[in-house]
């Protein structure tokens, strides 16, 4: 479908790429993108000629804590090694940490890697929630991706798995990301997304969401 | 910093899954990317932020990286903009700066020169398309891109009406285009 005039195409795509074209225009053309050959084409060859700018800001390593965060919001680690961390246990280098693996070992994630599922969104778009599988145990796992997807205190984020018809399935409450989640793998056959809602203590009552759904993401891969 | 191809050899092991090869990609391109995201948002703790989301990203949309689309460094560097640009929807640009750092930005010092670009051959193709701008051009050019302000913030800045920095970003735009594409 080509709804755009060449003029207007070029003119939508500079704004993009030199950073003007901003809000719901921006997302709404993001959204184009993959649909629209033409369209990406021309970001293609306006991104790489202005990249060299880019290169001309210098480089400056950011520090550790940022690969830290990365791990933490992947789910790689979890919070107690990141205080055995801090500690300065782990400072003597990989000897330490090595040291360090072995005695927290029971503490951290489990040994079979999950491999990310699906990226739940909140309503303005942001990522907050990625739910992740183990495919050798079925196991599901569902990892906050920032610090403010905590709970107000006494309620908790419950999965939720959501059929194509009929009514979401409860896939468990949230909890740390290296716990598996009450609901299997098994339990996403034939959902076509998945949903968090904000429940009471100890999840939904009575098996079906009460509170408002906070995030949501589609599936559409597996 | 590793070349474009061996960074998308990497890319297609991080979409494997391999977290060794995620962490040299990581460690190849994240000091720019943190270098264009600090000098965006002009905060550390944000910049930090937004880099960290940056990967976060990556990992989980590995597979569905093109090298044919893009190379890596500008694939993560869209994201970053595209984060930068989230980020001031929610809070405005230049709150902690405030208009002295406005007023800095349309000094003399801040517009004219143009970043001294490596030496690579498509930089310095980029260097001299630039320089056959006109000033207002190249000015919207540099504070768009390069700083990160909106056509609001350039007009502003350059006390020029806003409809003239649309034109002159567009126009720049299609120039350098055709500028780089025809060497």
């Amino acid at each position: 479908m080509n709804y755009l005039t060449p003029q207007r195409r070029r003119a939508l795509a500079a704004r993009y790429v030199a950073g003007t074209l901003r809000g719901r225009a921006r997302r709404r053309f993001d959204a184009l993108l993959p649909a629209h050959p033409s369209l990406a084409a021309e970001v293609a060859v306006l991104e790489r000629t202005l990249h060299p700018l880019d290169a001309a800001q210098g480089a400056e390593a950011p520090p550790a804590r940022v690969w830290r965060g990365v791990e933490e919001r992947l789910g790689w680690r979890d919070k107690t090694a990141t205080l055995l961390g801090r500690w300065g246990f782990a400072a003597g280098g990989f000897a330490c940490a090595l040291m360090l693996m072995l005695l927290a070992s029971p503490l951290l994630a489990p040994e079979v890697v999950p491999t990310p599922l699906v990226v739940l969104e909140n309503a303005g778009g942001t990522p907050m929630l990625v739910v992740s599988h183990s495919a050798q145990t079925g196991k599901l796992y569902a990892g906050r991706l920032r610090r403010d997807a905590a709970t107000p205190g006494g309620r908790v984020l419950e999965l939720w798995a959501l059929p194509k018809s009929g009514a979401p399935r409860s896939l468990g409450v949230i909890g740390d990301a290296d716990q598996p989640l009450a609901g299997r793998e098994a339990e996403l056959a034939g959902a076509t997304g998945l949903a968090v809602s904000v429940e009471p203590e100890g999840g939904a009552p009575h098996g079906q969401p009460t509170g408002p759904i906070v995030y949501t993401g589609a599936l559409d891969h597996i | 910093m590793a070349d474009d191809s061996e960074l998308a050899a990497l890319m297609a092991r991080v979409a494997l899954g391999d977290r060794r090869a995620f962490r040299a990609l990581f460690d190849a391109t994240a000091p720019r990317l943190f270098a264009l995201a600090l000098r965006q948002t002009r905060n550390r703790a944000v910049a930090e932020d937004i880099v960290q989301e940056v990967f976060v990203s990556a990992w989980q949309h590995a597979a569905s990286y093109r090298p044919e689309r893009a190379p890596v460094p500008v694939w993560l560097s869209r994201m970053v903009r595209n984060r930068v640009i989230d980020r001031w929807r929610a809070e405005p640009p230049l709150v902690a700066d405030g208009d002295a750092s406005l007023a800095g930005l349309a000094g003399r010092e801040a517009l004219e020169p143009l970043p001294s670009l490596a030496s690579r051959e498509e930089a310095g193709r980029l260097q001299d398309c630039l320089s056959r701008l006109s000033a207002g051009q190249r000015q919207s050019v540099v504070l768009a891109y390069f700083h990160g302000l909106s056509h609001q913030d350039i007009a502003r800045a350059l006390a020029t009406p806003l409809g003239t920095v649309k034109s002159w970003l567009r126009r720049a735009l299609d120039h350098l285009k055709d500028c780089v594409g025809e060497a």
